[in-house]
């Protein structure tokens, strides 16, 4: 049974994986100046250095692309309240769980 | 700042933070080749391939502390910033490191099989149930696909296209990764390794790591509440005094919303624009002007103080804020205009009665 799931799961995601590699290709080479216009007459590399960033994100970038939004750059990233509070939120939750885990994996070798 | 994107755009800056990196991480491998080699030998001797998978796994963990400590270092002390400028760069080589790490386990305790080395990773181990044989591998695994998606979103092409929005809180899976990663040690690595200095190292990362952050949290919020500054008018909030202001620096305030903004002096000019820059967030209070534009301290991001917006051929916009000096005080008007809005700036000796 563990073997069966096991199979399923790497089915699944090395399919995500071959048709997330097959769309990069496709996207750096004719899509990715109609996403994104600072594209146009951008290097080699970087359209190299996108590709696995596609093939893992397919999905959102296919929706971009048929959304074709032009001109689309780095809009406002919002309000310049939460993200240290959010932050500290965050770590005070995380540091007892790490601490916790910490322990209960010591007293149990 | 945006404009057609190329591979990496070098300068001399991040040509040494790259090579102190590779120069690291080739100097951790090898010291602990040779150590290793000394530490775990007779009855405890380990094969070549095993040291190798230790040295690149205990580097990837070293990494990781390391990145996950910048952040906060350069909060508290802002000598630290540099260390911030390329952090993304230390952050992939983190992620490849951990491939290393990955692919010579994948290969050495899954390649020699009739199934395929990740159906055998999978399915070799099933006990989700127990603490000491819990199959630790699937930790890293998920921490390590964490990491991937990390490092290739990391160019300035997926902050554009993801929104900045998004982008933040896609990087700020690292924090899950690192929660992974300290189980994948704890529950693998340390079961089988005895000696007190393992667990020992590791604890000593997680209270540095959660301290750092910790503390930079603390100080950011406890820093909020100084700068928290009130209405005087159903308009206007007090902000400070138009002389606190050093010339080519800002005075950063919390409004009641909590809205941070910078108020920037130019000259005789006063300017407030949002504290957050539009490329990842950095305290643009903490920066400069330079050239006649707001300097972000982080990455270098620039925007005009007066309408908030890069200079072209670059596109990022701010939200600015109206600004007014009376009777020497600087007054806000908390209503954030549309980024990119231009505002008069206010002058120094101006005095108004509004």
């Amino acid at each position: 049974m563990a073997l069966l799931i096991a199979r399923l799961i790497v089915i699944v995601l090395g399919g995500y994986a071959l048709i997330g590699f097959i769309f990069a290709i496709a996207f750096v080479i004719s899509g990715v100046e109609r996403v994104d216009q600072n594209a146009t007459g951008s290097t080699r590399g970087f359209r190299l250095i996108i590709i696995p960033g596609v093939a893992g994100l397919w999905p959102v970038v296919l929706a971009k692309w048929l959304a074709a939004r032009r001109g689309r750059h780095a809009g406002y990233i919002g309000s310049a309240t939460s993200d240290m509070s959010l932050h500290l939120r965050w770590w005070l939750v995380m540091t007892p769980l790490l601490i916790l885990a910490f322990i209960v994996a010591l007293i149990n070798r | 700042m945006s404009v057609a994107y190329r591979t990496v755009q070098w300068n001399a800056h991040k040509r040494v933070y790259d090579l102190v990196i590779i120069a690291g991480i080739g100097l951790y491998l090898a010291l602990f080749m040779v150590v290793g080699s000394l530490v775990w030998r007779g009855d405890h001797a380990i094969s070549l391939m095993i040291l190798l998978i230790r040295a690149f796994g205990t580097c990837s963990v070293v990494m990781l502390h390391l990145v996950l400590c910048i952040g906060p270092l350069a909060r508290l002390e802002p000598r630290m910033a540099p260390l911030l400028y390329n952090r993304r760069h230390f952050g992939v080589a983190t992620f490849l490191v951990g491939l290393g790490h990955a692919s010579l386990v994948l290969l050495w305790y899954h390649g020699f099989g009739v199934i395929s080395p990740p159906v055998s990773l999978l399915a070799s181990n099933v006990q989700y149930r127990s603490i000491s044989a819990f199959p630790f591998e699937m930790l890293g695994a998920i921490a390590l696909l964490i990491l991937f998606l990390m490092a290739a979103t990391s160019h300035d092409f997926w902050l554009a296209n993801l929104s900045p929005r998004v982008w933040k809180r896609l990087h700020r899976c690292v924090y899950l990764a690192y929660a992974l990663l300290v189980a994948h040690v704890a529950l693998g690595a340390l079961q089988s390794e005895r000696a007190l200095i393992y667990p020992t190292i590791l604890g000593a990362g997680v209270v540095l790591v959660s301290g750092l952050h910790l503390a930079a949290g603390l100080r950011e919020n406890r820093r909020n509440r100084q700068r928290r500054v009130e209405a005087v008018s159903e308009r206007w909030i007090n902000a400070c005094n138009a002389t606190d202001i050093e010339d080519g620096a800002a005075v950063t305030v919390t409004l009641p919303t909590g809205e941070r903004v910078a108020v920037y002096r130019n000259g005789t000019n006063l300017s407030a624009i949002s504290d957050r820059c539009a490329h990842q967030g950095g305290p643009l209070g903490e920066g400069r002007i330079v050239g006649g534009c707001v300097t972000c301290p982080w990455h270098g991001y620039q925007y005009r103080p007066e309408d908030g917006q890069s200079p072209p051929p670059y596109t990022e916009k701010l939200p600015t804020y109206r600004a007014t000096v009376n009777a020497g005080r600087v007054m806000i008007d908390p209503l954030a205009l549309p980024p990119g809005t231009r505002v008069e700036p206010a002058r120094i000796d101006e005095v108004n009665d509004e």
